[in-house]
């Protein structure tokens, strides 16, 4: 028996390091960068289908790889700014237009006007929106600043002061600090989690914990992070954030991106679903923690069934003369991974790090359709016709004929902008609607809706486009209905706490429903 | 003087692991935004003291030992699970640290020694087995000065005490000998062989587990060959892009050792 026993540790070894080999776990390979596919039958009964018609609609933008610092040499794809992408409906004509961020200065954004669901015209010469700025333009977002009922666009940009959450009283000022000081802010999130009238703010952040502050009474934040969302599951690379009643429930979940990069990152996007007072992260059960190095994420019921499907753009960089995912077979998160346990002040020394040119670092990702059947997400991109290996960082949602088929704009970092026309055969019916003041048609940001639908199902949806990465969606909410066609009842949470019920809601079209025509609940 | 040599020989060297890993686990805690609950800790050092109390006992190993010896054992199993492996699961860490103590009594070489360190062990039989459950992310503690400094000092005390300063020399001297010339040849800058040693995680493991006086050789001349060898699988695993190259290096070469001694029980005999 003891002369046996000797060979305990060779034996337990042997297995060990074998099956460590055999299975590869170790070995970086694109497919283990997402979620398994499904299995063919899903597959098969996917009921989308997209077709990429940018071209076609006259959509014609290329971003530019551009970073004010001219020393990035073989980083510039690594480190160049991406677009933004921003939905409204500029001329108020009931169809939504489209404008594009270039990072480049010496280059011009893009406004796309629809003319009328049938295509785009450029015409950002025509309106002041062809203007060069001595610093890179980031991030646009749509908003009637003046309530004059014509919408104004926000412009961020590089190199300015960037901002962070704040409250301005006439006497106090309110500041929020970040999680930690290690964290780099991505995206920012606003939903009223507690539902008592006052929006939320969840902050996801790259290199540190995300922050989720309670809007006690619209003077007081507190910081409700762990208390809401354990921290010991976040992902500390948090890209985006956005809020969604994925299982019609009237409850809204948190949905956070992140880097998944195996085996040198494994953290998984976050899906917390409210669970009493607190959430529970479901991403994993529910089948979508794994979308490589995604970006922005927006729910939608892209098929009209009555579920909120997901889509996700990623990918991150590669390098000019990288072909292929499987040039990143020696991967550059390693290499970032090594160079990431320096001394901070050498960190930042490009001159230390090999050249990029045959890297990609998460580069040739296919982006994400996640399909909501009976709970479970299911990734059927490819199936569906999305199917596009660029790395895609923004993204917004429009509708852009008014079909109540919600179509998907995604920017690319040096490529084409892609636009995905949801063409899905047979969609259930729909209904949408745009909730806006009295006083003047702009829409009613933080507006709270919930549907009573003649199943016992309650979706609740609020009116928050811009949450999240680089993406300001069309602001229409829109449910689908399945094979309903009538809206039993909509009730309505105004911002200003207001509830109101609208009833006999025209089917399979969109209407503004107007603060104060609607009758008491 | 002679006091204090005198009052430092009768330190067990594992106090010195403690104390350091649970600063770091502290102020990681605190400061440096390192992701581990209160539920995780108690949960991995309660796990860890229960399991190793009830393996002693039925294995009637270690029956000579005291209660606190068993639970400096497992509390320092449990400090360096804390800090050397991420993971978002409750239960995850007193997984690992079962999956550590478990490996101290049942993988065991013909004389009783316990074969793989145990924190080395449950890392890599998780790795194995639940890859997508773990992983090290490098700069998990920022590379400070105060805290490399600390880790040194703590791994120099620990390794005098323990007799075992001749691993991490062998270690360091492959690194610096033939990882700097070797990378030189492949056109690796120097920075790059050298820049993780000095992440926490490496130092820790040079400092602390593959000092481990119960499975590392005891004369010094073996402990320059078994660090050593250990470089330079870890060289090797590092250019071929593998995450975790010192902890499966460490496995590695302990396998091998098992080997030689399972082949060569006098020597084995002697070398321990």
């Amino acid at each position: 028996m003891t002369r046996l026993r000797r060979f305990t540790g060779l034996v337990v070894g042997a297995i060990v390091l074998g099956h460590l080999y055999l299975t590869g776990s170790l070995r970086p390979s694109p497919e283990a960068a997402l979620e398994p596919r499904p299995p063919r039958a899903i597959r098969e009964a996917a009921p989308f289908r997209f077709r990429e018609q940018s071209a076609a609609l006259g959509l014609n933008f290329e971003h530019h790889l551009y970073y004010p610092n001219p020393q990035s040499g073989s980083y510039l794809p690594l480190m160049a700014l991406p677009p933004s992408v921003a939905v409204a409906d500029i001329d108020d004509d009931g169809y939504y237009d489209l404008y594009v961020t270039q990072p480049d200065p010496r280059l011009p954004n893009k406004l796309f006007h629809n003319l009328q669901g049938r295509g785009f015209e450029e015409i950002a010469s025509q309106v002041g929106l062809d203007k060069h700025a001595s610093d890179p333009d980031s991030v646009a977002l749509f908003i009637d600043l003046d309530h004059d009922g014509l919408v104004d666009l926000v412009q961020s940009r590089f190199g300015c002061l960037f901002g962070s959450p704040e409250r301005f009283d006439a006497d106090k000022r309110v500041s929020l600090a970040a999680g930690s000081p290690f964290g780099h802010a991505q995206a920012v999130g606003i939903s009223d989690i507690d539902k008592n009238g006052f929006p939320d703010i969840y902050v996801a952040s790259d290199y540190s914990y995300d922050a989720l502050y309670m809007n006690g009474d619209g003077r007081t934040f507190t910081d409700g992070t762990e208390a809401w969302t354990p921290r010991r599951e976040h992902g500390f690379s948090g890209m985006n954030v956005d809020f969604a009643d994925f299982d019609n429930t009237g409850e809204l979940g948190i949905f956070v991106l992140q880097m998944h990069i195996p085996p040198f990152v494994q953290t998984g996007n976050l899906l917390w679903k409210r669970e009493g007072d607190r959430f529970r992260n479901v991403a994993a059960e529910r089948g979508v923690k794994k979308c490589g190095w995604a970006w922005t994420g927006k729910f939608a019921d892209f098929d009209n069934s009555g579920s909120l499907d997901l889509f996700v753009v990623n990918g991150k960089a590669r390098g000019s003369r990288a072909t292929s995912p499987r040039d990143g077979y020696k991967s550059f998160a390693f290499v970032r991974n090594t160079i990431s346990t320096l001394p901070l002040q050498l960190r930042w020394d490009i001159g230390l790090y090999p050249p990029f040119d045959s890297f990609t670092m998460s580069g040739f990702q296919p982006s994400c359709f996640f399909w909501n059947h009976d709970g479970h997400f299911s990734d059927v991109a490819h199936e569906v016709g999305i199917d596009d290996l660029e790395e895609g960082q923004a993204a917004a949602l429009i509708d852009f004929d008014n079909d109540g088929r919600t179509d998907i704009v995604v920017g690319n970092m040096g490529k084409r902008l892609l636009f995905y026309h949801n063409l899905t055969p047979n969609p259930g019916h729909f209904v949408g609607v745009l909730p806006v003041w009295g006083a003047h048609p702009q829409p009613a940001y933080g507006a709270r809706l919930t549907l009573y639908r003649s199943d016992g199902k309650t979706p609740l949806r609020e009116l928050f486009p811009a949450n999240g990465y680089r993406g300001q969606s069309d602001p229409r909410v829109h449910f689908g209905l399945g094979a309903a066609t009538e809206v039993p009842r909509l009730e309505v949470t105004w911002p200003d706490g207001t509830r109101e019920i609208f009833e006999h809601l025209a089917v399979d079209r969109y209407q503004p429903i107007v603060f104060g025509t609607g009758r008491a609940p | 003087m002679s006091w204090l040599v005198e009052r430092f020989r009768k330190i067990d060297p594992r106090w010195f692991v403690l104390i350091n890993n649970g600063i770091l686990l502290l102020a990681g805690r605190q400061v440096l935004g390192l992701q581990r609950d209160p539920l995780q800790i108690a949960g991995c050092l309660v796990t860890g003291a229960s399991v190793e109390l009830l393996l002693a006992r039925t294995t009637r190993k270690h029956t000579a030992a005291r209660l606190g010896d068993r639970l400096l054992s497992s509390t320092v199993a449990g400090l360096s699970t804390l800090i050397l492996l991420r993971s978002e699961y409750a239960w995850f860490y007193a997984l690992a640290v079962a999956i550590a103590v478990v490996s101290k009594y049942l993988i065991i070489d013909g004389e009783g020694r316990h074969v793989f360190n145990p924190t080395a062990f449950a890392i890599v039989f998780l790795l194995s087995f639940f890859p997508g459950l773990i992983f090290v992310r490098p700069d998990q503690f920022p590379t400070f000065v105060p805290i490399l400094t600390m880790i040194i000092a703590f791994g120099l005390l620990a390794t005098t005490r323990a007799r075992r300063w001749a691993v991490s020399l062998g270690y360091y001297a492959v690194v610096f000998g033939a990882g700097l010339p070797l990378g030189r040849l492949l056109g690796f800058k120097p920075v790059w062989i050298l820049g993780p040693e000095l992440n926490s995680s490496t130092l820790i493991f040079a400092a602390f587990l593959m000092t481990d006086p119960k499975t590392s050789p005891a004369t010094p001349l073996q402990q320059l060959g078994f660090g050593g060898a250990i470089a330079a699988v870890h060289l090797y695993l590092r250019y071929q892009q593998i995450p975790f190259s010192p902890f499966i290096a460490l496995f590695t070469v302990a396998v091998l050792r098992s080997l030689g001694r399972a082949a060569g029980p006098g020597r084995a005999k002697a070398a321990t």
